[in-house]
């Protein structure tokens, strides 16, 4: 008797309970302060003489796009952009990203040490090559990959190297990512420190 | 102590328990009941009083200390791997009726609890040829219990660590031409963590809850048709914590509903019988992952897997030597989930299958069994799967067997249509609808010697599994890497099982067993993962009636298990061994009280997430 009133009980279980807002509604990143007034999916602050950016850039069908000389978010689709994010994808407005003249080079000699630009040579994206996927070629995916990946859990870290970027406007920004998660690891949230360089010798 | 050991062996006689284990009626080696004695093919038996005495309280505890099995835990479930072929390639059945629910290829077999088994039939080998897919290493028939007392019943609740808590209990009625079984449980247990430095748990929690009625009506005799029905439903909800890089934390649940049904009819005819039998089963499971801090990666899946099966078969003894089987299988199978394609997909197969049993007359005992089973899948083409058997007694004491035969996987739904991404770093799972069965040739052999009280098994195998469905980098033209399922890798898996029992004195028997695997893919070279080369087992059981008293010990011990690693080198963990022991006393005629533990060698840890050291207590009350 007791087990059939236990087999009772077991059978009205209750369901697993859902994720609390479930199911998921998609918001920009709030704005916070920060000195971008873009579309809600950058945060920039400044920070000593630079500046450090949380970039949302979860959403697989969005490109979000900064200006590293505003700095701001901007446009994808103006003509107005350095850089662009997409999930772990980065794109730079030259080569065969578009007409911007945005070129890369970097260094490992760290972040604070770099004040002036290295001499090159500069990377500018490259259409797609002889791979196994139909992607641009971007420096930043390929010949200058911004991450190491690791296959216990699939995850993404920056490696220790300075990017200095080239910008549209013919300035000079040395860049670093910090990462791509949030507190709560979901991938897609670029942290980025960055601030003006002097041009090369 | 050894020249005590030495006279009590001396002493040994014929044993009643070898001769009434002789006498069990099976039917998963040749589709049709015969006595254990006369199965042409092999089949390992476990008794219900075995299981009972084991103190195990699923299928995994069961079957996790037996020679040539092991049984391979891990987060989500429990699944088996025979004679080197992992859980997808092991069917596992209840009465004959294929087990709802493979996930990730195999059935969880922590979700089949013991209450109304009455044995465990085992076959090693393909058999494919009488049971269709999934039957390649191996296939494992629960036979559930039918009534044989006019009014009856058992309860039994135990609690452990671990907040263990099982309740079970049975009851049964029968008359002259009829008989009801009606059981059910609850069970639960916590999660269970080795590494407290993390968040994240090494095994679930669970609650399930189980019912299942068997229903008889005739069948008394084999010339008295019958007609059962078996209706059975188990809910269980787990609940775990993962933990991956970057902190992230999600907190998982699974909820499965599982439900089963069948009507069978057994009717004689001339010199045989003709069986027939509808069953359908669901399973329903939900799956749910929460994260911590955000709801960017949550996910909430529904998953929901329908068969329906018609089965027919005819067989006739003519000639008094050859015993004729010949039948035909229908399934259709609909399943629905968010990482396909189209979100659903069904397919309808079609089976036919004849088999010969000869007894020729020859001076000795010799019986052979040829059939072949030919299944046309909707999904994937046609699949035809041939077995020979063979059994020769060179005395009365003496069994020599030899079978060989192909097997068959049906692609999953999940390898043909799959539709999955990972776009934070970049990849993608894509659909192969061309996949094609994976095919396997398998042959044994063994020779079983029972003189006096004991009981010598020698055996080997030899397994090659080709077409086996792996996944790989194929080229994409979108803006992540892209992988499928193909039929790609091969694996050859080859061995040889020895064990040896005895019943030394009257309360006393013990059984001991070593079985030797090499198993190895064999496009990359390398030994197939946590596939361990050695394996030992044995089991003590002492059992005095007038006291009252039963006990057993068992052990399995598993040797070093290689896993390949990132660099291609591979890799080969600690051996480790599983220890269970349970101890009963009756009191009067009703009562029993038990205490028991499982894993009393504390195994377990890092790559091993089987359940830690849990010791338990409990009473069973009988009538």
């Amino acid at each position: 008797m007791r087990a059939a009133w236990l087999t009772m009980v077991a059978l009205c279980a209750c369901e697993p309970a859902l994720p609390e807002g479930w199911p998921p509604v998609k918001s920009p990143l709030g704005v916070d302060g920060g000195a971008d007034a873009g579309l809600g999916y950058v945060t920039v602050v400044a920070d000593g003489g630079g500046f450090r950016a949380l970039i949302d850039s979860t959403d697989v069908a969005r490109w979000v796009a900064v200006d590293l000389d505003a700095p701001a978010e901007v446009p994808f689709e103006g003509d107005g952009w350095d850089l662009a994010f997409q999930r772990f994808h980065v794109r730079a407005r030259g080569g065969a990203s578009g007409d911007g003249g945005v070129a890369i080079t970097f260094t490992d000699a760290g972040y604070s040490p770099v004040g002036q630009s290295p001499p090159g040579p500069w990377l500018v994206d490259l259409a797609d090559g002889d791979d196994e996927n139909a992607d641009l070629d971007t420096v930043l995916d390929k010949e200058a990959v911004w991450y190491e990946y690791e296959p216990r859990f699939h995850t993404l870290s920056p490696r220790a190297l300075t990017y200095v970027v080239r910008t549209d406007r013919g300035g000079y920004v040395k860049l670093k990512f910090d990462g791509y998660y949030d507190r709560s690891g979901t991938p897609g949230w670029f942290a980025l420190r960055f601030a003006p360089v002097l041009p090369p010798p | 102590m050894t020249a005590w050991l030495l006279l009590l062996l001396a002493a040994a006689e014929p044993d009643a328990g070898t001769e009434a284990r002789e006498l069990t009626t099976v039917v998963t080696g040749g589709r049709l009941p015969q006595q254990l004695k006369d199965s042409t093919v092999a089949v390992e038996v476990i008794s219900r009083r075995q299981i009972q005495e084991s103190g195990a309280r699923d299928v995994a505890e069961v079957l996790q200390a037996r020679p040539g099995i092991e049984v391979l835990q891990n987060v989500g479930q429990a699944g088996l791997r025979m004679q080197g072929l992992g859980p997808e390639y092991n069917l596992i059945m209840v009465d004959g009726q294929r087990v709802a629910g493979r996930v990730n290829g195999g059935v969880d077999l922590r979700r089949i609890s013991v209450e109304n088994i009455e044995q465990i039939e085992i076959v090693k080998g393909p058999s494919s040829v009488l049971w269709g897919s999934d039957a390649l290493g191996g296939t494992v028939n629960i036979i559930t219990r039918n009534a044989n007392k006019p009014l009856g019943g058992s309860a039994t609740a135990s609690y452990g660590n671990l907040n263990q808590v099982s309740a079970t209990g049975a009851a049964e009625a029968s008359g002259e031409k009829w008989g009801v079984v009606v059981s059910g449980g609850y069970e639960r247990r916590d999660a269970y963590d080795y590494d407290r430095t993390t968040e994240a748990t090494s095994g679930s929690s669970f609650d399930q809850g189980q019912g299942a009625v068997k229903a008889t009506f005739g069948g008394r005799d084999r010339s008295d048709p019958k007609l059962d029905l078996r209706l059975d439903y188990t809910r269980r909800v787990q609940h775990g914590v993962d933990q991956g890089g970057e902190g992230l934390i999600q907190d998982r649940a699974t909820r499965d509903n599982i439900a089963q049904g069948r009507l069978g009819a057994r009717i004689p005819v001339g010199n045989g019988e003709v069986q027939v039998a509808a069953s359908a089963s669901w399973f329903d499971r939900r799956f749910i992952l929460d994260q911590r801090g955000s709801t960017s990666l949550d996910q909430v899946e529904d998953t929901r897997d329908t068969v329906a099966q018609l089965d027919a078969q005819v067989s006739q003894t003519v000639f008094g030597t050859h015993t004729l089987l010949a039948g035909g299988q229908a399934l259709l199978e609909l399943f629905e989930s968010p990482r396909i394609e189209t979100g659903y997909g069904q397919r309808v197969r079609g089976a036919a299958f004849v088999q010969d049993g000869w007894a020729p007359q020859v001076g000795l005992p010799v019986s052979i069994t040829g059939g072949i089973r030919a299944d046309y899948d909707s999904l994937f083409g046609a699949a035809a799967t041939p077995r020979v058997a063979l059994r020769i007694d060179p005395a009365s004491n003496v069994s020599a067997r030899f079978s060989t035969g192909l097997g068959f996987r049906a692609p999953a739904f999940q390898e043909l249509y799959i539709d999955f991404e990972n776009p934070s770093v970049g990849y993608e799972v894509v659909a192969n609808p061309k996949l094609s069965p994976e095919k396997s040739w398998g042959t044994n052999a063994s020779v079983q010697w029972s003189p006096s009280r004991w009981l010598f098994s020698v055996g080997v195998f030899f397994n090659e599994l080709t077409d086996m469905i792996t996944i790989t980098e194929v080229p994409s033209a979108q803006e992540r890497q892209r992988f499928q399922y193909v039929n790609l890798s091969r694996v050859r898996s080859w061995g040889a099982e020895a064990s040896a029992s005895v019943t030394i004195i009257e309360p006393l028997s013990l059984e001991a067993g070593y079985t030797f695997t090499d198993a190895r893919e064999l496009i990359v070279g390398v030994p197939v993962d946590n596939q361990a080369m050695h394996r030992g087992f044995g089991q003590a059981r002492f059992r005095k009636r007038d006291w009252g008293l039963t006990a057993t010990v068992r052990f399995a011990v598993t040797g070093p298990r290689p896993f390949l690693q990132a660099d291609g080198s591979v890799q080969y963990t600690a051996p480790f061994g599983i220890l269970d022991a349970r101890v009963a006393k009756t009191l009067g005629r009703h009562v029993e009280l038990f205490v028991g533990g499982m894993n009393l060698a504390a195994a377990g840890g890092g790559d091993l997430p089987i359940p830690p050291l849990s010791v338990f207590g409990g009473v069973t009350v009988r009538d």
